[in-house]
């Protein structure tokens, strides 16, 4: 190590400022390494996915190979889905230590770098629910978050590997986050997520269901933001109005109206967010009154 | 023809031919037909009984049991005679006596070698005859080579202005004639020894075997001639013209034709001084002294003595290997004495004193320090031979022909020796059954003692042969086979060279190599073949290839005649690559083998200091878009230094270099018991790891200068160029395939291999025996390829974990920095590139997989990876 690290000192860092053939095919190269080696990088994972954050930021110029790139960029989910449940497990920590420590893009141009498809793929996955962040603001968000759901929309199927820990960042970055895109597309992915649970319809649902919907009316009650509030409320009603059985998760969500009503902010700043958990409220009364009339 | 014929007519033309001169020849062939007539007549019965015979045995497989009777089938089936049955000595004994002769006209001695080449064939020489044969073969053998030293150094003088060398090289052939051909005359008869040290012990001479008296009818036998030991017998002989001389050694008598003896009186006077002079220098000198000039000796021309030597060689060939002459130690020397002097009649360094073979460089106009000393002192007098004329041309046929032979010779008697070691296998295992067998039905005779005895006989001739091999390479005296033959030998006749000494030993062990794993089974060690493997061959090899890796390798060039020192070292690093391929697998040889294959790479590691010491070492050049230009307009003062290093220690490194290079590439699976042998007690040592690096090292160092960099991407490009005559260059697209794996992974756009094993040509070698044209930058690529091949076998040996760390651990780290050297100093080569990469990707292969707490190789590989893959990053980042 000693002999390795002395020598790399001779050198200075690279200084050319366009993408080389040799960063391409180095790029291709650590495809195949993540590729064949995937479940052997272990806690190592922080080092790639912040090497695949760098990328996703950099100009694709539009040849074969950069293509390929950003295709490959794109499967990082697919890549996810083939790792054991330990690795998936770093995996997914290191996209969440590396979206504290970088949670906005550095660039904008979304539409001519390399992470231009994972975020359209994004966009796509989100469309199955009702999302409200703006896919022109998605550019913003930085590519660990996106990066993070799409792992977990490939993973669903064992949520309960790695599901506490995102639906808390996420909550966290709904609850926290200073930008209000990032808050928004927080509360998207946790509704997604909700929504993507109950359909699945396993065994463990009622689990799943409980790890989701309690950090997610955690975050409702105690979020200084309004706004994210406002979303998380909005959220709770579009699910409850898709027809989704939350009847496990009523005494939580009851409680969380309940905080909203008590809440001690000016009545005009919570007036919206009031109003749409009295709807909330509505709606579990109307479907458990159905539900009792169907029975009788 | 019919043999007997054939024989007959041969026998007549001989008595025919040599009425005048050779009267004693005359006689002896006529009491050779009489002979063959009865032998004849015994034939004809021995037909006839062996035909009746025929009958009689299937009435035996009649029997009226019905069953075939083994005991009773033999008795009556006798098998049908073949030529064997005309061994005799009367018969053999004219043409022996013809060739007796040192100045036989050349019609005589060419009926002769057809008669003794006939009776070979036939099988019709006694077993205990061949020595007899080879002794006259001796005679004019030497014969010969004078005549055609001499008639070919006067052709080189008269062409070269260096005519008093050519009269000084029959002079010291005359001399050596002399010494060679002892040639007494007995009163009784001929007799003749030929001269080799060992001969004396028998105290007899040829024809003394054969009983034959000149003037006497009738067969003679041992008893008919007197001992010829007698201390001084100065007698003449009018029908024979023989004339007995002096013996120095009582035990030792030659003889010589009256015409030898004349020419002796002319020359004696002139050549005793000389001769004095002789032994007295030579520990090899032959005690027995005798006179006789090779230009009188010789009547014959140039191209008779060509073709004559010619057929000795052949006829040497033969008897070798057949079964029916014995293979005595006597004869073999012999053999191989008249090989050598054959061998040895083109030889200019034989003749040519050292400050001649200066003068002979210097008239080349080679000025090169390193050139003068070794290799051009070689190929110079090469080049002279060359212009020599039709006599050097005879010359080198015969020395051609003799060092064919001699190898051949080897090559038979290793061969016989393991048809021996296979008999006694069988007559053991023979043995063992019989054992448990009835004594009825035991065959009769001593055929196990039989059987033993011939095997250790060959064998024992055949290790002690291998022995002075061994001792030959060590430039050390011997006594075997080898070293009875040198013997006999005067002057500076030229011992075989290290590099014919470890050629014959190559091919030893390439042909006989069975003979080298079986067991001992005559309880002497010295004789054991795998001990002298294991005690001699390989502690040698291992001592010279490290003398030349640390430049001790001119002292064992004092007397060598090989064409470069390089030559040597091909020779010593093939014969290591086979000996340790074929005994890898051997767990009581793997010591051997590991020390073997670390000396391989002495020289690597002191081509890498020698570059690391230059002044060139590291002058942060990079090979870039940028730089591209500068290195084409490289001016022709910086190629000049280049050629200043040592062309030899880089050249040894190259030959040492490809040498690992196919042991990886050809035999990496089965040499693992060695690779990972290992060199230390450390957890993460083995031989592997030493050697890749050794050869990180080497190549990190002979690629850090402007220069070095410059060959390397000229010996890149140039194997590209022959990568595209095989297929196109692959483009972007291609690069990248889509990989047929399971479920959604097929997907996924991975580069294509880069790196293609039959694409590396490690063409470096082909100039290393001229020492011409050394590319560093060739040898470079082909050990940056080495370093990648290893870890692309290591990567298919699917070993498990630890074995993986033995094997690897103390290599990771120099391979990642070759790895990274030529990204950072070639961005613009892109086959260098890619093949760096192609590296990476094996490295992470095989350490990736490796789990061990606290182990950085992994994040090594990652952060060094990431770090390559994105053009502005900051350090600081990769963590």
């Amino acid at each position: 190590m000693h002999y390795f690290s002395s020598y790399l000192m001779l050198f200075p860092a690279c200084i050319q400022r366009t993408l080389l053939r040799s960063n391409i095919m180095a790029i291709s190269l650590l495809f195949e390494v993540l590729y064949y080696n995937a479940n052997d990088i272990a806690a190592d994972w922080l080092i790639v996915l912040k090497c695949l954050a760098k990328i996703s930021e950099l100009k694709n110029s539009g040849s074969n190979a950069e293509i390929n790139i950003e295709f490959n960029l794109s499967r990082i989910g697919r890549l996810s889905a083939f790792l054991n449940d330990v690795s998936l497990r770093h995996f997914v920590s290191a996209l969440i230590r590396l979206s504290l420590s970088d949670d906005r893009r550095s660039s904008s141009a979304v539409s001519s770098s390399f992470g231009r498809t994972i975020y359209e793929n994004t966009v796509g996955k989100l469309q199955t629910t009702r999302f409200t962040t703006k896919p022109d603001q998605l550019q913003n968000i930085a590519f660990p978050l996106v990066a993070l759901f799409i792992v977990s929309v490939e993973n669903y199927g064992r949520f309960e590997c790695f599901g506490e820990s995102v639906t808390q960042h996420y909550c966290f970055q709904g609850s926290e986050n200073d930008s209000r895109v990032v808050r928004t597309f927080a509360f998207d992915v946790i509704s997604h997520s909700i929504v993507s649970v109950l359909a699945l319809g396993s065994e463990s649902k009622e689990i799943h269901l409980k790890m989701l919907m309690e950090p997610f009316c955690v975050t409702i009650q105690t979020t200084n933001y309004i706004d994210a509030a406002e979303l998380g409320v909005t959220k709770l009603k579009q699910i409850m109005e898709d027809g989704h059985d939350l009847s496990v998760a009523w005494p939580l969500i009851i409680n969380t109206l309940t905080t909203i009503a008590n809440s001690s902010h000016a009545v005009a700043d919570w007036g919206i967010c009031c109003s749409t958990a009295f709807s909330c409220l509505k709606l579990m009364v109307d479907g458990k009154l159905s539900l009792h009339f169907e029975l009788s | 023809m019919n043999f007997v014929k054939q024989v007959e007519e041969q026998l007549r033309d001989l008595g025919t031919e040599s009425r005048h001169k050779h009267p004693g020849v005359k006689e002896a062939s006529e009491r050779a037909i009489l002979s063959l007539r009865l032998l004849q007549n015994k034939y004809v019965a021995a037909v006839r009984q062996a035909t009746r015979s025929i009958g009689d045995g299937h009435n035996a497989e009649n029997h009226p049991d019905g069953i075939a009777h083994p005991s009773s089938y033999t008795s009556h089936r006798v098998a049908h005679p073949t030529t064997q049955m005309f061994q005799s000595q009367d018969i053999l004994r004219p043409f022996l006596l013809a060739a007796n002769y040192p100045n036989v006209g050349n019609r005589i001695l060419q009926l002769s070698l057809d008669g003794i080449q006939t009776l070979l064939a036939g099988q019709a020489i006694c077993k205990q005859d061949g020595v007899h044969v080879v002794r006259v073969l001796y005679i004019q053998a030497t014969v010969c080579a004078a005549a055609i030293y001499g008639k070919n150094h006067a052709s080189y003088g008269s062409s070269h202005g260096v005519g008093s060398r050519g009269g000084g090289g029959v002079t010291l052939w005359g001399s050596m004639v002399e010494n060679y051909i002892n040639i007494p005359s007995a009163a009784a008869g001929s007799v003749v020894n030929a001269g080799v040290g060992t001969i004396s012990n028998f105290g007899s001479s040829i024809l003394s075997g054969f009983g034959f008296k000149s003037g006497m009818g009738g067969t003679g036998s041992h008893d008919d001639i007197p001992p010829c030991n007698s201390s001084s017998s100065n007698v003449s002989d009018s029908d024979c013209g023989v004339v007995t001389a002096n013996s120095e050694h009582g035990h030792n008598v030659a003889t010589t034709t009256a015409a030898v003896a004349a020419a002796v009186t002319d020359h004696s006077a002139s050549n005793s001084s000389e001769k004095q002079v002789n032994a007295s220098r030579s520990n090899f000198v032959h005690p027995t002294r005798s006179v006789g000039s090779a230009a009188h000796a010789s009547h014959r021309t140039a191209k008779e003595d060509e073709a004559i030597c010619i057929r000795l060689l052949q006829i040497l060939a033969i008897m070798i290997g057949s079964e029916e002459i014995e293979l005595s130690e006597e004869l073999l020397s012999q053999c191989i004495g008249i090989c050598l002097i054959l061998g040895a009649c083109a030889s200019s360094d034989v003749y040519v004193s050292d400050e001649e073979t200066r003068q002979r460089v210097n008239s080349l106009g080679r000025t090169n320090k390193f050139h003068e000393s070794t290799i051009f002192k070689f190929q110079g007098a090469r080049s002279v031979r060359k212009k020599e004329g039709p006599g050097g041309s005879r010359a080198q046929n015969v020395s051609s022909a003799a060092s064919v032979t001699f190898r051949q010779i080897i090559s038979t008697l290793f061969s016989r020796a393991a048809a021996a070691t296979v008999a006694t296998t069988v007559a053991t295992c023979d043995g063992e059954r019989l054992e448990n067998t009835s004594q009825d039905d035991k065959p009769t005779g001593n055929y196990l003692t039989t059987v033993d005895s011939e095997s250790f006989r060959i064998q024992s001739l055949a290790a002690k042969t291998l022995s002075d091999l061994c001792c030959l390479a060590e430039c050390k005296n011997c006594n075997g086979p080898i070293g009875q033959a040198l013997l006999g030998q005067q002057r500076n006749l030229t011992r075989p060279s290290q590099y014919v000494c470890f050629s014959l030993m190559d091919m030893i062990l390439d042909q006989h190599f069975d003979l080298f794993v079986v067991p001992n089974t005559f309880g002497d060690d010295t004789l054991c073949f795998k001990t002298l493997l294991k005690d001699r061959i390989f502690p040698l090899v291992t001592r010279l290839i490290s003398n030349f890796g640390k430049g001790n390798d001119d002292s064992n060039y004092s007397y060598c005649e090989d064409p470069s020192p390089l030559a040597l070292m091909l020779k010593l690093t093939i014969m290591a690559t086979s000996i340790v391929t074929k005994n890898c697998q051997e767990s009581s040889l793997t010591k051997q083998c590991q020390n073997l294959i670390m000396a391989i790479a002495i020289p690597v590691k002191c081509a890498t200091n020698l570059l690391r010491d230059s002044h060139d070492f590291e002058d942060g050049f990079i090979y870039c878009t940028d730089t591209i230009d500068e290195l084409k307009h490289q001016t022709e003062h910086e190629k000049e230094k280049n050629d200043e290093t040592s062309l030899t220690t880089l050249w040894a490194a190259t030959i040492s270099i490809e040498a690992i290079y196919s042991l990886v590439s050809k035999h990496f699976k089965s040499m693992l018991p060695v690779f990972s042998a290992k060199e230390s007690d450390s957890a993460e040592d083995s031989l592997l790891s030493s050697l890749i690096s050794i050869i990180c090292d080497f190549v990190v160092v002979a690629s850090s200068s402007k220069p070095s960099i410059s060959k390397l991407v000229q010996a890149v490009e140039s194997n590209i160029e022959y990568q595209q005559e095989e297929e196109e260059v692959l483009d972007d697209v291609r690069t990248l395939k889509c990989v047929p794996g399971e479920g959604n992974h097929n997907d996924l756009f991975l580069r294509e291999e880069s790196f293609v094993v039959r694409r590396i040509r490690p063409l470096v070698i082909s100039n290393a025996k001229s020492m011409t044209e050394y590319d560093l930058g060739g040898t470079v690529w082909v050990a940056m390829n080495c370093i990648l091949l290893s870890w692309r076998c290591l990567q298919t040996c699917n070993l498990n974990e630890e074995a993986n760390l033995q094997l690897v651990g103390g290599s990771f780290g120099p391979s990642l920095v070759v790895i990274q050297h030529f990204l950072r100093r070639c961005p613009a080569s892109e086959t260098i590139c890619r093949s760096s990469l192609s590296a990476y990707l094996c490295l992470s292969r095989v350490s990736l997989p490796i789990h061990r707490d606290r182990d950085s190789r992994r994040e090594v590989i990652l952060a060094t990876l990431c770090k390559l893959t994105v053009p502005l990053w900051v350090e600081d980042d990769a963590r």
